[in-house]
């Protein structure tokens, strides 16, 4: 069932088998990862699951091969697990991609900065906010659609 | 005399003469309401913010204001409303009038408020405060730009498609703790090539011409 319904209607329209784990990472706790394609990429990469996260933060490699250390975004300060990071917000363009159904493109806000020395996640705030998602624990199936 | 960043924000609009979009603003009762409502909707849902906390003084201690704000006061270039570099080649004009000062400090100190809420990810709060702009600010360089990179995200149906990645992911379960700090391309369950960073592996996977996008991961 590619489609979750509520009240007959769609409620997510695309669904993809999740990573619950950074194989190589010494941190074993179980996390969502989704495959997105970052900009026109040509190649998929994951980015962490965190509703908790106010901001969407691109890896760094990412980030700088897009171009967005030289955007026109806004400069501010963030504070993150590793400390205080300057960097930018800025506009860009992502693919959450579905195996089954349809996949949805943003024009959304992230978070860059040349510090930041983990990978990418997906934060609330400019990308999130806009999502219906819901999570199949049993068989890592992450279901999502427009709202 | 000390002000608060929103105390001054309010004095400015009462001390002297009102600007004209103030004084349009306070000929209409509903307005003017509306206006204050979501000034006070903006900062009682957010307490404790620092912005009440932080304070400016504006006539005779400019050395203590934020830069933005002391950009203000070092631009004699109307135009130039924000700490943006003045274009080349444009003359420079005198100094502006005090009503030209205030819309520019009121403008400034809505920057530098927005700027705070968003650090302290009182995203809604600084949604809400820009919602409640008059117009004129929508020509402000720093406030378009707020705007721009606080709008909601816009979301479509895209034709991109992937395969289910068991495979790629068995293989990462498997191998990846073996290449560490390397970037690691993946297709069908194989790895199809290693590189340092992530401008060889793309570099690399461009040349292989493969069918459909591989799966890149770090493994950090």
């Amino acid at each position: 069932m590619l489609t979750l319904t509520s009240d007959g209607t769609a409620f997510t329209t695309g669904r993809t088998r999740f990573l619950d784990e950074d194989p190589a990472s010494p941190e074993k706790s179980p996390k969502v990862y989704v495959k997105i394609e970052p900009g026109d990429f040509g190649s998929f990469v994951f980015a962490q699951l965190d509703t908790g996260a106010a901001w969407s933060i691109l890896d760094s490699q990412i980030a700088e091969e897009l171009a967005l250390f030289d955007g026109p975004g806004q400069p501010i300060t963030v504070d993150t697990r590793f400390g205080p990071m300057r960097g930018s917000l800025e506009r860009t363009n992502i693919t959450m991609l579905a195996d089954e159904g349809e996949s949805i493109e943003f024009e959304a806000t992230v978070f860059v900065s040349r510090e930041w020395p983990a990978g990418s996640f997906l934060g609330y705030a400019g990308l999130l906010e806009r999502v219906r998602f819901a999570v199949d624990p049993q068989q890592n199936f992450f279901y999502f659609g427009p709202c | 005399m000390p002000l608060d960043a929103i105390g001054a924000f309010q004095q400015l609009a009462i001390e002297r003469d009102p600007p004209p979009w103030l004084r349009r603003e306070a000929a209409s009762e509903p307005r003017r309401r509306k206006l204050q409502e979501r000034w006070d909707v903006s900062i009682q849902s957010t307490t404790p913010l620092s912005i009440q906390q932080r304070l400016f003084i504006f006539s005779d201690q400019l050395e203590k204001l934020a830069q933005p704000v002391r950009q203000v006061f070092a631009d004699p270039d109307p135009l130039s409303q924000t700490n943006l570099p003045p274009l080349g080649g444009r003359p420079r004009c005198a100094a502006p009038r005090a009503l030209d000062d205030e819309e520019r400090i009121r403008e400034n100190l809505t920057y530098l408020v927005v700027r705070d809420l968003i650090e302290r990810d009182k995203v809604s709060a600084a949604r809400e405060l820009l919602s409640g702009l008059p117009l004129e600010y929508l020509g402000d360089p720093l406030i378009l730009r707020l705007l721009r990179i606080l709008a909601r995200p816009i979301v479509k149906k895209s034709d991109k498609q992937d395969t289910d990645r068991q495979k790629d992911y068995a293989w990462l379960r498997d191998h990846a703790r073996d290449y560490t700090c390397q970037w690691l391309a993946l297709d069908d369950g194989r790895l199809v090539a290693v590189a340092a960073t992530l401008r060889d592996i793309r570099a690399k996977v461009k040349a292989l011409r493969l069918n459909h996008p591989p799966l890149l991961h770090q493994v950090k």
